[in-house]
């Protein structure tokens, strides 16, 4: 931030005939003096029409749309000013707000030049408009008012790669674009590009995070000289670069940026800060789909709907892409809420805020209560998206590990049941329960089977495996099994997973479920609400677990179980949606044969049902010699052998994903009550986007492929924006999160549009940021020139992220363990960190050497060394991150633990090597910290202390290795250790 | 503003433009910095200690008696309403307290706050404050900065920025964290555009004061590290031509010099038995004994110059002051936590002196509504609330505004948050109007284009 003081000392400068680095103040350059001073540069000419981006719209939208704008619900005597319809139709009492061509005709400017309190706009008790603004609007409705659509709601254009007045300076087409906003704001190119040292630093910081090595700095400087010019250089820095984008390290450093946008946290904050369990395969997934340069467009396609796509295999998983989903469950989230309804709405507006900002850069969230007040996004589009969230459940999925899975669950329930054909085992009708006792049921046999087809869905081998007549016993022999159940016990109890039954209303006062088998668990999941299994509270009992057999029943077959019913009182969330969840995650097994609804607490007569199932046709000893005939044996030894290698499959990985659950739309709530409804929303369909597909299930799918869809700009757009923003510090639009009226225009629109384009049609990250790093935008040298708001400028000296401090002073010291994923370190604990929910254990001070994004996000007990650097709370979507710079900062360089602990080791290991002396560890060191080698004073300097520290130890053999980390100590609270050049 | 500076905050960019060598005098410079060369008018405060009420108590059960709602309790609210964020609007509810006067001023206060009631007659309750927000954070990042969205100074970094501070070991802005982080997170301290050296410095009243602000190496050892790190920065420094470098390099000084003066600051070993027992050390209450440290501490750095102080509450029985739902327990609990505390404040600052010279601010985000959400709880109200302030410069005794019979819109003097934000200023001597910071190509004010002065408050 440069303040008007330093503009001021400019001129008193230029008298003295002296340039301040950086600063242009080459007077022939029209305007430059007055920028680099921080004055606004008067607008070209007064006659012109302004422009209706940076003139009239901001002015509009922070002084009318309030009353008159896209909200219908506030706006007032009828006039909105957001639209050309609107602003020129004929007003209530006469006259129109805005008479194209006609200043003097138009209403409002008569209005906003009011003197009578009582007609003048904006109303008493608001700042009436500058005369400067009214100038302009004046100037705009004499050429004719014309409303352009605002810049982020365009088309992507294409712009043509501008000319420039001066060749010398670009490298690329990025260049150009860059160059020409400086000459049209009559700015010259940047005067000097930096050094090698520092560039390599520059990039290996922005690219993966970490600093160069002190080997192949060595090795660069080695090759290329001195001289940062000359295509030898390009083709090394090129190298170095390509090697930055392909290293692990590049995803580590990437993947925290994505963090960031997805708010990822490990627990989920308020009270007790429960984990989210299995977070951390979702911060690898990310981690590893950016090293992998997975297009951008199925990126973010997983993230929304990764459970719906074509597989993608990664994790060492044949499909990785339902773990992006786990992005839907990230939010924080309170146990045991009063009201179910509210909570989830709660739930489900922070996801939608994530996706507004992070794919749209729009506050999308904003339109919960009324329609948005100045961006083109009505109520109804968040509920739109509601209603996608609504149909979409929560699961902690059993995932294959490993792609031959389900062609084996295929194969031992194709055995089975042609098995069962051979042997003539036939289903008998089944008889209705819900002709009796006003009983509704939920038709188990109706939904039962291996295949997610609306009905029941399932995830693991477990519940994949009914579904035949016939059942593999603990002998490996068939035996009859029901028809018309859902069942984990078909082929092995040793198989796991789980399975969940289609939604239904709660409309009855309790839920009776038919069951048997033992050892597993049983959920009523009631409004999408999961806590209960942390914390149950109101939601008491809704979560049980079946006994473990008693002795006797341990042999017993499963068909020989009793049947018994589970009853669940639900009285108090009558008009909710609910779900059965079974979960078999060991050796138990389960098998549901009904769920009724009924009035009454009092079990339904389920014996009813007894009558079904299958059939034999002949006595008991007909059937088993049916079983013994040559084909039938045949298929219970393909049936055994695929079972055999099915059991013997790597175990599935836990993970959270997300589910369809349904196709319920979800209306307006009215100023945002879930008690309120409004008009009808149907999923998906948000009116700006207009989807691409026709929307089938939870409307996820077809809401990721109208946001990926090439000729929308939106997500393309913003993350070009972001892509530059992490290269150069600041974004071409300086608001990252939001494109909307109240954020930032882009200083250049072309560039922007030009960058996005790159990403619209299949592209990934790598290309484009391979090609911003070649450019000579990013070789210039750092400025503190005063940024100009229409063009751009060299970035100026920044300071490391938070992530990337630690991470260097791991790196330097030797102390980094490059070990990629898995779960996370726990958080370290200090005093300071007190509360519920605090961690059992603290984990280690130096984090065991790992780089921090694998450091334990506890929303509640983040690591207060990285939050003091800025690591962003895990609220919302960031998109830029602050950068403070505050006594805080220093106190935790000189003071905290972790630092010291990690000039320790650096010390211990200089020490411990062998020595070349002290000069030679010197120049480490500065390779190492500042990726540079010392100059001659600071080498004098450097081992000068080393000597006194030296002689303030008084055991010998710790000499060196104290000596040395004092030096190392001091080196991480060196500016240059903490500054990007 | 700028123009009238003199050697202060001039040399940083007199220092940045040549390039010099930033020496530890040049640092002590920047430290000393204020933009305002002389105050405008007289001060009458020279620090502020705010006391903000998280979640925002009601104004109908504190400073501001409505015997109307007795009258209508349990029956439908007469006046129209502007929708409340919860859209659960209940019947008018009655006050659950009694008030009573107080003092020779005769101030009503409620049953709620039994020991800042005696010393009535050092406060003027400001009853017709308004907001324009109905939302937590929004309307903490106004209270707090001036706008309703995050990214803006806050009022204390303003205060740090225009006043400088009186003390060059410790920041010009501390925020006493009780426990309670407001709605809107540590955003509500920031510098914003101002330099970040003005950004609130968090400051807890148990254990260690300051993370990381105990020396854990001998002096001696520091030193020389020191030292070092000096001529290895100023170089860099001088290379590097920017200003986030000279002002890392100035936030190292200052946290040298704050490892001294912390642990002195915040020991409060030397506090008198009788000092203890006054603020409620030893109270039965946790959040009382936390808030008495707090409000203990925030003396201390008013005797050691600090010029802006926010204390914020602790976790008490409730979620903060917003109760929407059972409104007597919570409200109970955190009245319980801040009032022998605050009286104590009072109290202590008078004997020694200080109160005179230092402004006390009590407030909150908003009110709360006179009718019902739900049977027992009360809704977020911006549209008419009660602050007060005591101390420097300001008319004790005294209640000004009013709202209307029952308690919910300022009807009579209805003043803004920017009016609080330019009499706070007033008092410190500085014309609200005539503290600015350009950015972004337009100069800045706390109160935006807003603010006219309490002027009943001033005495």
């Amino acid at each position: 931030m440069r303040s008007a003081a330093i503009g001021m000392f400019t001129a008193g400068l230029a008298a003295v005939g002296l340039a301040a680095v950086g600063v242009v103040a080459t007077a022939s350059v029209a305007g430059a003096g007055a920028r680099a001073a921080g004055i606004a540069s008067p607008t070209a000419t007064r006659a012109a029409a302004p422009d209706f981006d940076r003139e009239i719209r901001p002015v509009l939208a922070a002084r009318c749309f309030a009353c008159h704008g896209p909200d219908a619900e506030s706006r007032k005597a009828g006039l909105r000013l957001d639209t050309f319809e609107g602003a020129t139709s004929e007003l209530r009492d006469g006259g129109r707000a805005i008479v194209p061509h006609d200043a003097a005709g138009s209403v409002l400017l008569a209005r906003v030049t009011a003197t009578d309190l009582d007609d003048r706009m904006p109303p008493e008790g608001h700042e009436p408009l500058s005369p400067a603004e009214v100038e302009a609007f004046k100037r705009w409705i004499e050429a004719g008012a014309e409303f352009t659509a605002p810049w982020a709601f365009r088309p992507l254009s294409q712009p043509a790669v501008p000319d420039v007045l001066d060749e010398r300076w670009p490298r690329s087409d990025i260049d150009r674009f860059v160059l020409a906003t400086r000459e049209r704001a009559g700015l010259l190119a940047p005067t000097a590009d930096v050094g090698p040292e520092a560039l390599l630093r520059r990039a290996s910081f922005d690219l993966t995070g970490l600093p160069p090595s002190e080997a192949e700095i060595r090795a660069f400087l080695a090759e290329v000289g001195d001289s940062p010019e000359g295509a030898s250089f390009d083709a090394r820095f090129a190298a170095f670069v390509d090697a930055r984008l392909a290293s692990p390290a590049f995803g580590e450093r990437w993947g925290r940026h994505w963090l960031d946008l997805a708010r990822y946290a490990e627990t989920l904050a308020h009270e007790f800060d429960y984990e989210i369990p299995h977070a951390w395969r979702y911060r690898d997934y990310v981690i590893e789909a950016l090293n992998a340069d997975v297009p951008l467009g199925r990126f973010v396609s997983e993230q929304i709907a990764g459970d719906l796509l074509e597989p993608r295999a990664g994790l060492g998983l044949p499909n990785v892409a339902p773990i992006g989903t786990a992005w839907w469950h990230l939010g924080p989230a309170t146990h045991a809420p009063v009201d179910v309804r509210v909570d989830e709405a709660d739930r489900i507006a922070g996801a939608i805020d994530v996706a507004g900002r992070s794919f749209l850069s729009l506050s999308v969230a904003c339109a919960r209560c009324h329609d948005h007040k100045f961006d083109p996004v009505p109520a109804r589009d968040f509920y739109a998206l509601a209603g996608v969230a609504r149909n979409t459940r929560r699961v902690e999925a059993f995932l294959e590990s490993d792609a031959k899975t389900p062609l084996l669950e295929a194969r031992v329930r194709a055995a089975l049941e042609d098995a069962a054909r051979l042997a003539g085992v036939s289903a008998a009708p089944r008889r209705a329960l819900t002709a009796i006792d006003g009983v509704e049921v939920i038709d188990v046999a109706e939904h039962a089977g291996p295949v997610d087809d609306g009905g029941w869905s399932t995830s693991g081998s477990a519940f994949r495996t009914s579904g035949a007549a016939l059942a593999l016993d603990a002998n490996d022999r068939l035996r009859l099994a029901e028809l018309g159940t859902i069942d984990s016990a078909r082929v092995d109890r040793r198989l796991v997973g789980s399975a969940r039954s289609p939604s239904f209303a709660l409309d009855r006062n309790f839920v009776h479920v038919r069951l048997r088998g033992p050892s597993t668990w049983l959920r009523l999941i009631i409004g999408n609400y999961w806590l209960d299994d942390r914390n149950a509270l109101l939601f008491e009992g809704m979560r049980r677990r079946t006994p473990d057999p008693a002795a006797e029943e341990k042999d017993l077959d499963p068909r020989e179980w009793p049947w018994r019913v589970e009853t669940f009182d639900v009285s108090r969330f009558q008009g909710e949606r609910a779900y059965l969840e079974l979960i078999d995650d060991g050796d138990g097994w389960l098998e549901v044969d009904a769920i009724a609804l009924s009035a009454s607490t009092e079990a339904p007569r389920f014996d009813v049902l007894d009558g079904d199932g299958p059939a034999v046709g002949a006595d008991a000893a007909a059937f088993a010699d049916m079983l013994a005939e040559d084909g039938v044996r045949a298929r219970a030894i393909e049936a055994r052998d695929a079972r055999d290698a099915l059991v013997t499959q790597p175990a599935p990985v836990r993970a959270l994903v997300a589910e369809d659950s349904g196709t319920l739309d979800e209306p307006v709530h009215v100023r945002g009550s879930p008690r309120a409804y409004g008009d009808p929303a149907p999923r998906a369909q948000l009116s700006f986007l207009s989807p691409s597909t026709p929307v089938e299930g939870s409307g996820r799918l077809a809401f990721a492929q109208t946001i990926t869809d090439p000729e929308q700009p939106y997500l393309w757009r913003t993350t070009a924006n972001r892509v530059w923003l992490k290269l150069f510090g600041r974004g071409i639009v300086e608001t990252p999160d939001d494109f909307g009226q109240l954020g930032a225009a882009p200083w250049s629109v072309e560039l922007l549009d030009h960058l996005a384009r790159k990403l619209a049609r299949g592209g990934s990250l790598k290309p484009l940021i391979r090609e911003i790093v070649l450019s000579r935008a990013y070789r210039a040298a750092a400025s503190d020139e005063e940024l100009p708001s229409a063009a751009w400028a060299p970035l100026p000296v920044r300071r490391l992220d938070a992530e990337a401090i630690r991470d260097a002073m791991l790196a330097a010291s030797g102390r980094l363990d490059t070990q990629i994923g898995g779960p996370s370190i726990p958080v370290h604990l200090t005093e300071h960190m007190q509360g519920r929910g605090r961690p059992g254990a603290s984990g280690p001070l130096d984090g065991a050497g790992r780089r921090s994004v694998y450091i334990a996000v506890n929303r509640n007990f983040l690591d207060p060394f990285l939050q003091a650097f800025d690591q962003p709370p895990p609220a919302t979507t960031c998109g830029k991150r602050h950068v403070s710079n505050v006594p805080a900062q220093a106190l935790a360089l000189l003071n905290n633990a972790m630092v010291r602990e990690f000039a320790r080791v650096w010390g211990e290991r200089l020490a411990g090597a062998a020595s070349d002396g002290d000069a030679a560890r010197i120049d480490s060191m500065w390779l190492s910290a500042f990726g540079r080698l010392p100059r001659d004073d600071e080498r004098a300097m450097a081992g000068e202390f080393l000597e006194g520290e030296r002689r303030a130890v008084a055991d010998a053999a710790r000499r060196d290795a104290e000596a040395y980390a004092a030096l190392a100590h001091a080196i991480f609270s060196a500016k240059e250790f903490v500054f990007l050049r | 503003m700028l123009r009238t500076l003199g050697g202060g905050f001039g040399m940083m960019a007199f220092a940045g433009l040549f390039g010099r060598i930033a020496r530890a005098d040049d640092a002590q410079r920047l430290l000393d910095a204020r933009a305002l060369g002389a105050t405008h008018v007289r001060p009458r405060a020279r620090s502020v200690i705010f006391l903000y009420m998280d979640g925002g108590p009601s104004q109908v059960d504190t400073f501001d008696p409505k015997p109307r709602l007795d009258e209508l309790h349990g029956k439908p609210f007469p006046m129209a309403t502007a929708p409340t964020q919860f859209n659960n609007k209940g019947t008018t509810l009655a006050s659950p307290w009694k008030f009573k006067r107080y003092g020779e001023s005769g101030l009503p206060i409620s049953d709620l706050f039994p020991n800042v009631a005696k010393l009535a007659d050092e406060l003027c309750v400001v009853r017709s404050m308004t907001s324009s927000f109905s939302e937590h954070t929004n309307a903490n990042y106004f209270l707090h900065t001036g706008l309703g969205i995050p990214g803006r100074p806050s009022m204390g970094a303003w205060s740090s920025y225009g006043l400088g501070n009186e003390n060059d070991d410790l920041p010009g802005f501390v925020v006493l964290e009780g426990g309670l982080v407001p709605p809107g997170g540590l955003d509500c301290f920031s510098a914003g555009f101002l330099p970040a050296r003005h950004q609130g410095t968090i400051m807890r009243p148990t254990g260690e004061a300051i993370a990381d602000a105990t020396l854990r190496e001998p002096a001696d050892a520091q030193m020389r590290k020191r030292q070092l790190v000096a001529r290895l920065d100023s170089a860099f420094a001088h290379d590097a031509q920017s200003e986030a470098i000279e002002s890392a390099i100035a936030n190292h000084e200052l946290a040298y010099r704050m490892q001294a003066a912390v642990p002195e600051l915040a020991s409060l070993d030397g506090e008198t038995d009788e000092t203890k027992a006054l603020y409620g050390f030893d109270a039965p209450d946790a959040a009382t004994r936390i808030y008495a440290r707090e409000c203990c501490l925030a003396r201390r750095l008013v005797e050691r110059g600090v010029r802006f102080i926010e204390v914020t509450c602790p976790r008490t029985n409730a979620d903060r002051w917003d109760q929407h739902s059972d409104l007597r327990s919570g409200h109970e609990g955190n009245a319980r936590a801040v009032d022998q505390p605050i009286s104590a404040l009072l109290i202590d600052l008078k004997r020694r002196g200080l109160l005179e010279s230092t402004l006390v601010v009590f407030a909150a985000e908003f009110g709360r509504t006179p009718f019902a959400q739900g049977s027992d709880g009360r809704d977020h109200n911006p549209f008419g609330f009660s602050i007060w302030m005591a101390g420097g410069g300001v008319r004790g005794g005294t209640a000004i505004g009013a709202t209307d019979e029952f308690g919910y819109r300022a009807v009579e003097k209805p003043y803004q948050i920017h009016d609080l934000h330019a009499t706070m200023l007033h008092l410190m001597g500085v014309d609200h109007r005539r503290l600015t910071f350009r950015s972004g190509g337009r100069d800045h004010r706390l109160t935006d284009v807003h603010g006219v002065l309490i002027e009943d408050a001033i005495a």
